[in-house]
This record gives C-alpha cells, sequence and structure tokens, in this order.
C-alpha cells in the first residue's frame, strides 16, 4: 500500500471522473447517506449482492435464470384469417398483436402452460377484456383443481399488459352469472356488484349472442340476448313471516285521549 | 339526415377489433358495386351504412346516402335514400314504410329472417291486424337505429349561405377527443345536441392516447360503433366513421345493465 496522506487520499477520490461530473467520494458519500437514512437491518448483505445475473454467452440468456416454457400455442393469425373469412374476428392487426401476446404467455416460464390460446375479446363499457386460455400441466404433488388439469383463463385490458388470472368458477357462481344481465365495467376491480360472476368465461360464452358464429373466439357485451327478468321474489309468507310476527306482538293502536283541561291548569300552575 | 362520406377502409380498420368487421369477400364487392349503384342511383353521397344481422345468415347490408341536405330549424333535412342488399353486389331501394306500418314494426322483437319476402302481422292497439313485410321492418330499423347514432365530431359540418350541410373547411379536429362534448347527433345539424345531453351511460367512449383514438360505442343500440381519428403528423389528417353491424333491436334493458 502507497504511503499516502489522508488529503492526499482524500483528493485521489474526488478526482472527477465519471461523465455526470461525480467522483468515487461523492457516489461513497450517497451510499453512506443512505443507509444512515434508511437503516436497513442488513446493509451488509444488501451492499454485497449483485442483482444482475451474468450473461451466458452461448445462449445469451442470464446464467442461472429459468429456461422459457415450451408451450403448444395456438395459431392466433391463421384463426384470424378463418375468422376474418366470414367477417367476425379481431382483425388482422389485433390477431397479430394477440399471438405475441399468447405467445408470451407460454413462454411463461412460472406459470409452464401445456398449451396457449386466444379465447377472445368481451367488451366493457370503459375498457375490454382481452381473454387467453391456457391449459396446465398438472403439477406431480398438487390436488384440486389444480391436479384436475383444468384451463386457466387470463385477462388483459390491452394486448401486452399485465395478465390478471380469473379465479376457477363453481356452479353457483355459473347460475348467477347467467341470471345477471349487465354490462362488463373493464375494471377488474370495479366495486360493481355481479361482475365477477359475469366475467367468468363459460358461463357466459354459451349464451351470449354470436357465439354460434364465432366458433372459437367471442367478442361481444358479454350479454344474454334474453328480455331482463328479475328474480321471482319469494312466496308471500317466507318474505314477510318476521314483520307478521313482529306487528302482532305489537299492542293494537289507541288513539291518545286528549288531556283534561282541570289537569293542564295545574300542571301550569 | 345526412349520410357521411367516412374512409371505409380506414374505418373498418378501426372498428374490427371490436365487432364491426366485413369479410374481404363482402368488402371486394362493395368497394366496385357501391360507386355503381351511386351513379345509377345519380346520388352525391352515397356510404355504407352497415349490416342488419338476419336470422338466416344472409344478412342486409344497408348503405345510404342523398343529394342535399339542408338545415332547417336546427334540424338537417334530406332526400335520404337508402338501399341494401345481400350479396353486396346488387343494390335495391328500400322505400320509407308509411308512419303506422313504421309504428308497427317497431313493436315486432323477432330478428329479421333474411327472406325479404317474409311478412308479419302485427296487432295493433284497436286488435286490427296490419301486414308489415321483411323490407319494411329493415327499413324501419335502418331509421331507427340512425335516429339514435349517426355521430360526427363537432364543427366537422356547418351550415353554408343556403343553408346546406357542407364540410367545414376550417376544421381541424376537435379539441377534446376524450369528452362526450366533443361529438354530435347528425341530425341535429351543426348546432346541435352533443352525446353528453343523451341519456347517461348510453355511450361507451375508449380514448386511446396513445394512438390518438377514440372509439365510442352505443349501449342502446348495441352495435353502432364510431371511431374518431385525432390528426397528428403521422397519422395526418383527421378521420372519422360510424358503423351499426347489429340485429336492429334497441336494448330496452340498458338501465338494468350499466
Amino acid at each position: 500500500m502507497p504511503n499516502y496522506t489522508q488529503e492526499q487520499a482524500v483528493a485521489f477520490l474526488q478526482k472527477v471522473e465519471s461523465q455526470d461530473g461525480s467522483s468515487v467520494y461523492d457516489h461513497l458519500a450517497r451510499v453512506v447517506l443512505r443507509i444512515l437514512e434508511e437503516q436497513p437491518s442488513d446493509a451488509v448483505d444488501l451492499l454485497e449482492t449483485t442483482p444482475e445475473l451474468p450473461i451466458d454467452p452461448d445462449t445469451g440468456l442470464p446464467v442461472g435464470s429459468e429456461a422459457p416454457n415450451t408451450c403448444q400455442c395456438a395459431d392466433v393469425t391463421g384463426e384470424a384469417a378463418l375468422l376474418a373469412a366470414v367477417g367476425a374476428g379481431l382483425g388482422a392487426r389485433e390477431a397479430a398483436t394477440a399471438a405475441l401476446a399468447v405467445h408470451a404467455l407460454g413462454a411463461d416460464a412460472a406459470l409452464g402452460a401445456a398449451s396457449a390460446r386466444f379465447w377472445g375479446k368481451l367488451l366493457g363499457v370503459h375498457a375490454d377484456y382481452y381473454v387467453f386460455e391456457a391449459a396446465l400441466r398438472p403439477p406431480d404433488d398438487a390436488a384440486g383443481e389444480e391436479a384436475a388439469g383444468g384451463a386457466a383463463f387470463f385477462v388483459c385490458n390491452r394486448l401486452g399488459g399485465p395478465l390478471a388470472r380469473l379465479p376457477p368458477a363453481e356452479p353457483r357462481h355459473i347460475a348467477g352469472a347467467q341470471r345477471v344481465k349487465r354490462f362488463l365495467t373493464g375494471r377488474l376491480d370495479a366495486p360493481v356488484v355481479g361482475v365477477r360472476s359475469v366475467l367468468w368465461p363459460g358461463a357466459v360464452a354459451v349464451a351470449a349472442p354470436g357465439a354460434a358464429k364465432h366458433a372459437c373466439s367471442y367478442m361481444g357485451w358479454g350479454v344474454k340476448a334474453a328480455p331482463f327478468l328479475p328474480p321471482p321474489p319469494p312466496p308471500v309468507p317466507d318474505e314477510y313471516s318476521a314483520e307478521l310476527v313482529e306487528s302482532a306482538e305489537l299492542p293494537l293502536f289507541k288513539p291518545p285521549e286528549p288531556a283534561a283541561p282541570e289537569d293542564a291548569a295545574e300542571e301550569e300552575a | 339526415m345526412v349520410q357521411l362520406e367516412h374512409n371505409l377502409t380506414l374505418t373498418l380498420q378501426a372498428l374490427a377489433p371490436s365487432g364491426n368487421a366485413l369479410s374481404p369477400e363482402q368488402l371486394a364487392a362493395l368497394e366496385l358495386s357501391l360507386p355503381l349503384k351511386q351513379h345509377e342511383a345519380g346520388l352525391k353521397h352515397l356510404s355504407f351504412w352497415g349490416k342488419i344481422l338476419a336470422r338466416n345468415g344472409k344478412d342486409y347490408l344497408v348503405a345510404q346516402g342523398c343529394m342535399r341536405a339542408a338545415v332547417l330549424d336546427s334540424r338537417v333535412e334530406s332526400d335520404r335514400r337508402v338501399c341494401f342488399s345481400q350479396d353486396g353486389v346488387r343494390w335495391l331501394d328500400l322505400a320509407a314504410p308509411p308512419p303506422a306500418v313504421a309504428q308497427a314494426a317497431s313493436l315486432l322483437t323477432s330478428q329479421l329472417s333474411g327472406d325479404p319476402a317474409t311478412a308479419y302481422t302485427v296487432k295493433d292497439a284497436e286488435g286490427g291486424r296490419m301486414r308489415v313485410t321483411e323490407l319494411q321492418r329493415l327499413r324501419a330499423a335502418v331509421d331507427a337505429v340512425t335516429g339514435g347514432t349517426a355521430v360526427v365530431p363537432a364543427r366537422a359540418f356547418v351550415a353554408d349561405a343556403r343553408r346546406d350541410l357542407v364540410a367545414n373547411p376550417l376544421f381541424a379536429g376537435v379539441p377534446y377527443p376524450a369528452k362526450l362534448e366533443s361529438y354530435l347527433h347528425a341530425q341535429g345539424g351543426p348546432d346541435g345536441e352533443s352525446l353528453a345531453a343523451d341519456v347517461r351511460h348510453t355511450w361507451s367512449l375508449h380514448y386511446d392516447a396513445a394512438a390518438g383514438r377514440t372509439v365510442l360505442r352505443s349501449l342502446l343500440w348495441p352495435g353502432y360503433q364510431f371511431f374518431y381519428q385525432v390528426p397528428t403528423a403521422r397519422a395526418g389528417a383527421s378521420a372519422w366513421g360510424g358503423l351499426y353491424f347489429g340485429t336492429g333491436a334497441k336494448n330496452s334493458d340498458l338501465i338494468f345493465m350499466v
């Protein structure tokens, strides 16, 4: 180690070497200041962590990262050409974007889908839903709905945007969704009653107008073409039994007797 | 009532992603047959209006046009002509039914059959029976949809000195494309009421700021869609157009659905 004085060492660290005019001294000062401000419990570990994985020169992928999932993706552009022949579908431009989104979903290593396809598009009042269907590989040690190898549905509001996985539909949800005749809002988190029920695909796809034409695609409001019928009210005894009991317990109504004039005079006195 | 000369290619490009798409076969036929029909009929304007879906799949393609449209008492009066075609090649005129027949046709809720020779019988209020043909129903549906929709950007059209409705040569796009106030009903004329004056929740407006494009969908007449392209250096001048692809039925359940 060369025999520097303290002034010489500080002068060396303060020498401007970067293009934006900062020096080693400035950088270290910022790091120390940030540690003092945030006071993390594992400051040394955070300093020593290298976030970027080294790149493997052969594959071009970060070393140690998971390889992209191999998945059988539907031929979205080919299907779009078929649908366009009958005047349906998304149009060539959006179909190309949808094809890329399907490939991105299929290549998601965390999901590990066996196959993926573009299910269709549901129109919403504020935004539309693009729905994707992926067949998941049953995990070896899983049970329940995952093990059933069922299809998982994903929606996004714009192609290429973040995909949200739809929760699995139960029979009561499907029954409820078929009774709901509402427009979708286009907002997954909108506080509107019944929207989540309508959202589950399969519940609306069959009953929706135009579904027969779009054999493997759907685009519409997700609304049944039947007239709106509110659910029938329950039988009158069921509905009013509680109130009837309560009113039977109440005493009969009696009109108040008028106060005698002498009483009133006494009270005043 | 004036039908705009919208650019069909641009309109279909903008509206196909939300369902108003024509097959390439029909589009190719239309692009040839409509100018021929316009020449035959001697019309100044004739443009594709949309499609009324029929039960047997032979949908009615509808076009409408006019010679001249004038603004009278803040209404647009025009010699409007409507024609239809089922194959996209041969276009036939659709005569306007008498008001009583149009009223009776509006009571029918079934989908059009797709056979122009079909006749329907409607019971009127006095218990009498009225005969309504499929083509009368078709024209009544076209008129009803047009009356409730037919959107134009504000200030895109002006009345000239003769009160004729003409395109505004100074139109430079609407200033607020994401607002309903920027769009008018065409039949109200240049000073008519905007869509914001309609019943609330009648329109669904999607504005894509990145593409500079607005898509309006009518929730009262499901199937009518309108697009407006903001003028940009990349996309060129502003463009707009509306198409109706539907059964012709009004959504009477709108109030329960929003």
